[in-house]
């Protein structure tokens, strides 16, 4: 039946991959899911790019474990956000593929005092490049960048090395500020938007984004 | 027309035959003949009366028992599951079904009204004396004679008109579809064929070419169809879903029992074996009883994995085609004749059984290999090393030969390569030991190569009463319209066959459940503590009086995922606990004064796992996967993909934590 010639000339089958093109140009639907240990605050970036802010001790909200949320890039694309975050715990990395299965994009966060939630954050990276859909674009982010004057141990330098290296974009944000966090799913936004788009290549698009992280880690 | 036959019995013997009797009994005789034919038509007229009377409940002609001797080789064999024929489909009765009414044809009407000429002209008859009753049969049979002329006419015109339409239907399917693809044009032709004569399904498909992306039009238009019993489409779903029950029914008919074990509290003789031996399969009583007293035990745990293997076999056996009906103890008598000598199994024989099964005509070309080679090397050991203790194991092996002989055969289709492939079994078969556990294992693969084909049937059906609607209604080709067609086609596919499904799956997944339901047993009244929840997301109530359990609302939520028969009332069932588990957070924090704290999945899966544990409801590990397999691709990558997602994923967890309880226990 799937050779069956159709007016419509689609082919069959249900509606694959992450992005859900709708109708031509308009919107685009993304698969972002956020990896990282339990507690570098994860959930609190997305929910400060959702919702636009952050108390210590949170907001109540229905399900900060799944949010969505659309925003416009520059060639007037919507792109709608389904952000799945994920569970940071070792007991539950089992069915982590199921997370990160068809997703185009991926959000690895990691916090600037915490040395084992770099460590972690390098495995997820590594896992991603070998297991997920290899046009995955991933962002490397470290959080709590407003604790950074007393106690980082991360220095920016070295996110942003193992970033350069692997090809992710990388930035530091905090989650409790607001800094930079916009800036993470704007960017990755833009890439994903770029990629798809027929005219540009993304060998053109990577350098603006590796620079684009410079401003990243000087915020503080 | 009796009086008439009265009359001639009356006179027989006394009155002389002239030529007005001779009449008479001519007219008699025509009487008659047009007599049958009403007869019949009314016959006709009354069994469709009946369906129509019966609705919903009336099963159709589609639902007969699958087995005819001929075609079903299984049923010849004695003692042998298939001996029992599959019972239909109970059929919902909530779901109104109803025929389209087919209004006669005017030879039918002719006859009809021959039929009352008939019933006047004997009221009449009867008070008249015979010459005038002689004129009036004159009359009649004129009538009758005008009447069937008309009628005739009226058919032939009416069948040159059925004529034009197919023509008109053929030229439209042609225009449309090219002439590439016969069934596709078939199926349009056989919709609009159906709805010439269905006005109220005209106007529908007028109104969807009017709203061509409208999903409430879409859904109207495809409820309309599959409302119609014996619509062209609802046939087409009606046909495929009893295929898959066919192949489904004969898998699970004797485990639904036991999938009903399975149950929290779990009975201590169910709990999962040590962890050491995880792999293999727990849930096995006959291994314990093999382990433990081997001798004593024997023959039980033989009888009863015999019949066990026996309905492996059968279960390969029936995936054969029909074309294999001869003799089928000829060949198991074969194989066993050529297997009586083979003893043990090795690791090398089950990985070749794995890979025959799968890849048949590569199996059938080392078969003829390996027979060769052991020709050459030991044919003559092979007989003389035979064990008469070793009997015990010729069934083992005799089932697996069958199972895995079958399959080549349904190919090679000669009993000479049967023998061969028995051969070849034993040429490996050298330096194994005997281990049920490991044909436990080969049967559950065979079983799960089963569930991996049907699933596999099912969603290549799916795909294809998707396309049948699709040509059938072009404005569905819209990704929109798609969706819509796929959501609105899987209630009623899925409703009457899911507990069968279910059954199978859960079959399938018995060790995952019982690992489960062994940890729901412990933690039967666990708090959120137990299962790792932080201390303030435990929700302990500060109030003493407040007996209930804490995340109760999503508890009982989650519970429900049971009691739902739509793939997507189930998914709604996951979405909704995972949101109540929030809003309980949300609302203790609120009767206490405080900011709740927001849920992130760090969160959201330790409380999972313990509403998942409090549920008790161990076949959700099932019922997830059904819906992991089935559920439509666009809900997957939403927020209802998500909630499966992480139930599967805290699921998972609670699995491995049976394992951990089991260690610790040991210790």
């Amino acid at each position: 039946m799937s050779s069956a010639k159709r007016p419509n000339g689609r082919a069959s089958g249900p509606p694959v991959g992450g992005a859900r093109n709708g109708p031509e140009g308009k919107s685009k639907q993304i698969k972002l899911v956020l990896l990282g240990e339990s507690g570098v605050g994860k959930s609190s970036i997305a929910l400060r790019f959702v919702r636009g802010e952050f108390n210590e001790n949170g907001e109540a909200t229905i399900g900060a474990a799944y949010l969505t949320k659309t925003i416009n890039v520059q060639n007037s694309t919507a792109i709608k956000f389904d952000i799945w975050d994920t569970a940071g715990q070792e007991r539950y990395h089992s069915l982590a593929p199921m997370y990160y299965r068809g997703a185009p994009a991926a959000v690895v966060v990691y916090d600037i005092t915490s040395q084992t939630s770099f460590s972690r954050a390098q495995a997820w990276v590594k896992e991603l490049t070998q297991q997920a859909n290899s046009q995955i674009v991933i962002a490397l982010v470290g959080n709590k960048a407003d604790m950074a004057s007393e106690g980082r141990v991360i220095p920016t330098e070295d996110g942003k090395e193992f970033a350069s290296n692997n090809g992710l974009m990388f930035t530091e944000v905090s989650a409790k500020t607001g800094m930079n966090v916009d800036d993470v799913f704007t960017n990755l936004a833009a890439k994903i938007a770029a990629q798809s788009s027929p005219e540009s290549n993304s060998t053109t698009v990577r350098p603006t984004n590796v620079e684009r992280t410079e401003k990243g880690g000087c915020a503080c | 027309m009796s009086t008439l036959i009265k009359d001639v019995k009356s006179k027989d013997g006394k009155v002389l035959i002239t030529k007005e009797v001779m009449k008479y009994v001519q007219l008699g005789s025509q009487c008659m003949e047009r007599i049958l034919i009403v007869v019949n038509t009314i016959s006709k007229t009354t069994v469709m009366s009946d369906q129509k009377s019966a609705p919903g409940t009336a099963t159709t002609p589609i639902y007969r028992p699958p087995t005819s001797p001929a075609s079903d080789p299984d049923t010849n064999k004695p003692g042998c599951r298939f001996s029992a024929p599959v019972p239909p489909i109970q059929d919902s009765p909530d779901r109104t079904m109803f025929q389209r009414t087919k209004s006669l044809g005017p030879l039918d009407l002719a006859y009809k009204r021959n039929q009352l000429l008939m019933a006047a002209y004997k009221a009449r008859q009867a008070k008249l004396n015979a010459r005038n009753a002689f004129d009036l049969s004159l009359t009649l049979q004129r009538k009758m004679a005008e009447n069937l002329a008309i009628a005739k006419l009226q058919e032939e015109a009416l069948s040159k008109k059925m004529k034009e339409r197919q023509q008109r239907l053929d030229d439209l399917a042609n225009q449309k579809f090219g002439s590439s693809n016969k069934e596709t044009k078939e199926i349009y032709k056989q919709v609009l064929n159906y709805e010439q004569d269905a006005e109220w399904l005209q106007n529908m498909r007028k109104e969807l070419e009017e709203n061509p992306s409208d999903p409430s039009v879409i859904s109207k238009v495809m409820q309309a169809v599959l409302c119609c019993k014996d619509h062209p489409l609802t046939e087409k779903l009606k046909a495929y879903q009893y295929k898959i029950y066919e192949r489904i029914y004969p898998l699970v008919s004797d485990k639904m029992e036991e999938s009903k074990k399975v149950t929290v509290p779990l009975d201590k003789s169910f709990w999962p074996s040590k962890p050491k031996v995880k792999d293999k399969l727990a849930e096995e009583k006959w291994d314990e009883n093999s382990d433990d007293h081997p001798e004593e035990d024997k023959g039980i745990m033989e009888a009863g994995e015999v019949t066990l293997r026996e309905d492996k076999s059968e279960i390969s056996l029936s995936e054969l085609s029909s074309e294999k009906s001869k003799s089928l103890e000829e060949i198991s008598a074969d194989v066993k004749e050529d297997l009586e000598k083979a003893m043990d199994m090795g690791d090398k024989l089950q990985h070749k059984l794995e890979e025959s099964n799968e890849k048949t005509l590569k199996m059938a070309q080392r078969v003829s290999l390996d027979v060769e080679s052991y020709h050459a090397e030991n044919m003559d050991d092979l007989f003389d090393d035979e064990d008469e203790e070793k009997e015990d194991d010729e069934d083992d092996e005799k089932s697996i030969g069958n199972q895995d002989v079958t399959v080549p055969k349904e190919r090679a289709g000669s009993s000479e390569e049967l023998k061969l492939s028995g051969r070849a079994l034993r040429s490996d078969s050298s330096q194994s030991l005997e281990d049920p556990e490991q044909i436990n294992k080969l049967k559950m693969e065979a079983y799960k190569r089963h569930l991996k084909g049907i699933s596999e049937d099912v969603h290549c059906y799916l795909d294809k009463l998707q396309e049948m609607f699709i040509c059938a209604y072009e404005q569905l080709g819209s990704p929109e319209g798609r969706d819509c067609c796929y959501s609105q086609l899987e209630e009623p596919f899925f409703k009457p066959i899911w507990q069968y499904l279910l059954a199978l799956y859960r079959f399938g997944n018995k060790s995952l459940e019982i690992q489960l339901a062994h940890v729901m047993t412990v933690h039967m009244n666990g708090s959120p503590a137990d299962l790792g929840v932080k201390a303030k997301l435990r929700l302990q109530s500060h109030d003493q009086n407040v007996n209930d359990i804490p995340y109760k609302p999503a508890i009982e939520e989650l519970r429900s995922i049971s009691s739902q028969v739509t793939l997507l009332g189930k998914l709604e069932s996951l979405v909704k606990s995972s949101r109540l588990i929030c809003r309980c957070v949300e609302e203790h924090y609120n009767t206490i004064g405080e900011n709740a704290p927001a849920i992130g999945a760090d969160d959201l899966l330790p409380i999972l796992s313990y509403v998942i544990v409090r549920t008790g409801l161990p076949q959700i590990v099932s019922e997830c996967s059904i819906l992991e397999e089935f559920i439509h691709e666009g809900y997957i990558m939403g927020e209802e993909g998500y909630c499966l997602t992480s139930v599967q994923t805290a699921l998972k967890y609670l699995e491995t934590l049976s394992n951990n309880l089991l260690a610790s226990d040991e210790e």
